[in-house]
C-alpha cells in the first residue's frame, strides 16, 4: 500500500504545488488557509456518515468558495475578513462534531487508512487541478499581475477570480486528505514562499514550488513511515526545512 | 483596420455623449460630451479628482455610467494604467508578461512593441529589478503589443524624471504616426501637452472644454480649471503652468 501512497501524495504535490504559485501571485496566502478550516465541518459530516471524507471537505468547499465569492460581491468586505468569519464557525462546528480518533484523523490527515478507490480518487482529483490551472495559465497570470490589464485585455477577470476559487477549494480538499485540514494552507504557501526566494521568472517558480512540494511529501511520508508518526505534521516540518534551504541558497541564486 | 484615415480630420473613432460616472451618487465625471477622430492625440488634464482616470474606466468599461459611449466598430483599445494595482515584486520576467493575455501574442508583435518605446534590451530583465521609468517602458510596450487603434495612456504622476518622459511622448508621437495609432493620455505637464497634443480635453468638476492646445490652454480657462492660484509662464524653449514641481532643465 505504500507505494500508492507516496505515488497519491506525489500527484497531489505537484497540483498543488503548481496551484500554490498563484495563490502566492493573487496574495491569497491565508485564504488557503482558511479555506482549509471551513472543510472540517464536511469531513466531520462525512466520517459521522461513513463515507470518504475527501468528498465532505469538497462539499463544505464547495459552498464556501461560493458563499465567500457572493459575500465578497455583496458586501464591501476584503476576502481574508470574508474567509475569516467562514473559517472561525465552520472549524468550531467541526470541532463539536467529532470525537478523539476521528478528530485527529481530520485535522492532521490520514494518508495510512487509503483504499485503492481514495488513491484513485486522489490521482484524478491532481490531474484535473493541475490541468485546469495549466489551461488558465496565461489568463490567471494577467489578472494576478494586474486585473485592469487583464479587463483591458478582454478577459472576464471575476469568472477566472471564482475559478481560481474553486480550484483553490480542490486543491484544500486534496491537501486535507493529505496532511489534514489545520496544515493544509501550509500546502499552498510554504513550497511557492521557498521557490520564490529563488525564482527570478513565474516559469523558474512554478518548477521549484513543485519541486519543493513533491521533496516535502516525499520526505514526510517516507520519515512518518519509518517512525511512524503522523504524516502531516512532519510533511510540513520538511517543507520549513526546505524553505530554510531556499532562504540559504538565496545568496547564490543566478 | 483597412479604413484607416490618419490626421485630425480622420473618422470619428469615439463618440462620448452626456457622459456622467458616479461613485457613491455624487458625480465624479459629470455630463461630458467630446469627439476623438483616428490619428487624434488628445490629452486630457485637469486637477486632482477631476475625474480623468473614472474618464479612461469608463470608456473601457471598467465602471457603470449614463450618457452614452460610442467606439467605432472594431476599434481595439490598448491601457497603460498608471500602474498603481501592479504587483511588481513577484518574480517574473518581462518576455513572461508579454506571453500572458487571452490569446498569444506573435513573437514579431512583442519585439515591435518593445522597439518602439526602445525597451528590446529589457525582454529577458525580470520585473523586479526595472526603474519606475523601464517598467513604464514595458507597460506602454505590452499595450502597443496588442496592436491597439487607440492607445489610452494614464500617466504616472510624479515618480518619472522628466528626461525619461520626454523621449517618451517622443516615441509615442512616432509610433502614432507610423501606425495611424489615436492616443488619449492623461498628463500632468502642460509642457507636455503644447508640444505633442493635437487636441485638448480639460477636465474638472464642474467645468470642461476640448479643442487645439493653441486655443484651450489659456490664462483665463488655467484658472477655472486649477483655481485662482495658477499661474502660467513660459520657459525659453516650452511653455509650463504650475502643478508640477520644479524640474531642473
Amino acid at each position: 500500500m505504500f507505494p500508492l501512497i507516496l505515488l497519491a501524495g506525489t500527484c497531489a504535490a505537484v497540483a498543488i504545488g503548481f496551484l500554490g504559485v498563484f495563490v502566492l501571485f493573487r496574495r491569497m496566502a491565508l485564504v488557503g488557509d482558511a479555506l482549509s478550516h471551513v472543510a472540517l465541518p464536511g469531513v466531520a459530516v462525512a466520517i459521522v456518515l461513513g463515507i470518504d471524507p475527501l468528498w465532505g471537505a469538497l462539499v463544505a468547499l464547495g459552498l464556501a468558495a461560493v458563499a465567500i465569492f457572493w459575500l465578497q460581491k455583496a458586501t464591501r468586505l476584503y476576502e481574508e475578513a470574508i474567509v475569516g468569519i467562514l473559517f472561525s464557525i465552520a472549524l468550531a462546528g467541526g470541532v463539536l462534531l467529532l470525537r478523539g480518533r476521528e478528530l485527529e484523523a481530520a485535522l492532521f490527515g490520514d494518508l495510512s487508512s487509503l483504499s485503492g478507490l481514495d488513491v484513485g480518487l486522489t490521482i484524478g482529483l491532481a490531474v484535473v487541478i493541475f490541468a485546469a490551472t495549466l489551461a488558465l495559465y496565461r489568463r490567471l497570470a494577467l489578472v494576478s499581475f494586474s486585473s485592469d490589464l487583464a479587463r483591458a485585455n478582454g478577459i472576464d477577470v471575476d469568472r477566472v477570480g471564482l475559478l481560481f476559487f474553486l480550484l483553490l477549494a480542490l486543491a484544500v480538499a486534496l491537501g486535507v486528505k493529505v496532511v489534514g485540514t489545520l496544515l493544509v494552507g501550509s500546502l499552498v504557501v510554504i513550497p511557492p514562499a521557498s521557490g520564490a526566494n529563488l525564482a527570478r521568472s513565474l516559469r523558474t517558480l512554478a518548477l521549484l514550488s513543485v519541486a519543493f512540494a513533491v521533496g516535502a511529501i516525499v520526505l514526510g511520508l517516507v520519515v512518518a513511515h519509518v517512525f511512524r508518526f503522523l504524516p502531516g505534521p512532519v510533511i510540513v516540518l520538511a517543507e520549513g526545512a526546505f524553505f530554510l534551504l531556499s532562504l540559504a541558497l538565496r545568496p547564490f541564486r543566478r | 483596420m483597412s479604413d484607416v484615415t490618419a490626421g485630425a480630420a480622420g473618422e470619428v473613432v469615439l463618440r462620448v455623449e452626456h457622459l456622467t460616472v458616479r461613485y457613491e451618487r455624487q458625480s465624479v465625471v459629470n455630463d461630458l460630451s467630446f469627439e476623438v477622430h483616428r490619428g487624434d492625440r488628445v490629452m486630457i488634464v485637469g486637477p486632482n479628482g477631476a475625474g480623468k482616470t473614472t474618464l479612461f474606466r469608463a470608456l473601457l468599461g471598467f465602471v457603470p455610467c449614463e450618457g452614452r459611449i460610442w467606439w467605432h466598430p472594431g476599434v481595439s483599445v490598448g491601457f497603460v494604467p498608471q500602474g498603481l494595482d501592479v504587483n511588481r515584486k513577484f518574480p517574473l520576467t518581462v518576455r513572461e508578461l508579454f506571453h500572458f493575455g487571452r490569446t498569444a501574442l506573435a513573437e514579431e508583435a512583442i519585439r515591435d512593441g518593445l522597439t518602439a518605446v526602445n525597451a528590446a534590451a529589457l525582454s529577458g530583465r525580470s520585473l523586479a529589478t526595472l526603474s519606475s521609468g523601464e517598467f513604464q517602458r514595458v507597460l506602454i510596450a505590452f499595450a502597443l503589443a496588442q496592436q491597439p487603434d487607440v492607445l489610452l495612456f494614464d500617466e504616472p504622476t510624479s515618480d518619472i524624471d522628466i528626461g525619461g518622459q520626454e523621449t517618451i511622448y517622443q516615441r509615442l508621437e512616432s509610433v502614432a504616426t507610423a501606425r495611424a495609432l489615436t492616443l488619449l493620455m492623461i498628463s500632468h505637464d502642460l509642457n507636455v501637452v503644447l508640444n505633442y497634443a493635437t487636441e485638448v480635453l480639460c477636465l474638472s468638476r464642474d467645468f470642461h472644454c476640448h479643442g487645439r492646445p493653441i486655443d484651450i490652454l489659456t490664462p483665463d480657462v488655467l484658472r477655472k480649471l486649477y483655481g485662482p492660484g495658477a499661474q502660467f509662464y513660459r520657459h525659453t524653449h516650452a511653455p509650463a503652468a504650475e502643478g508640477h514641481d520644479g524640474h531642473p532643465h
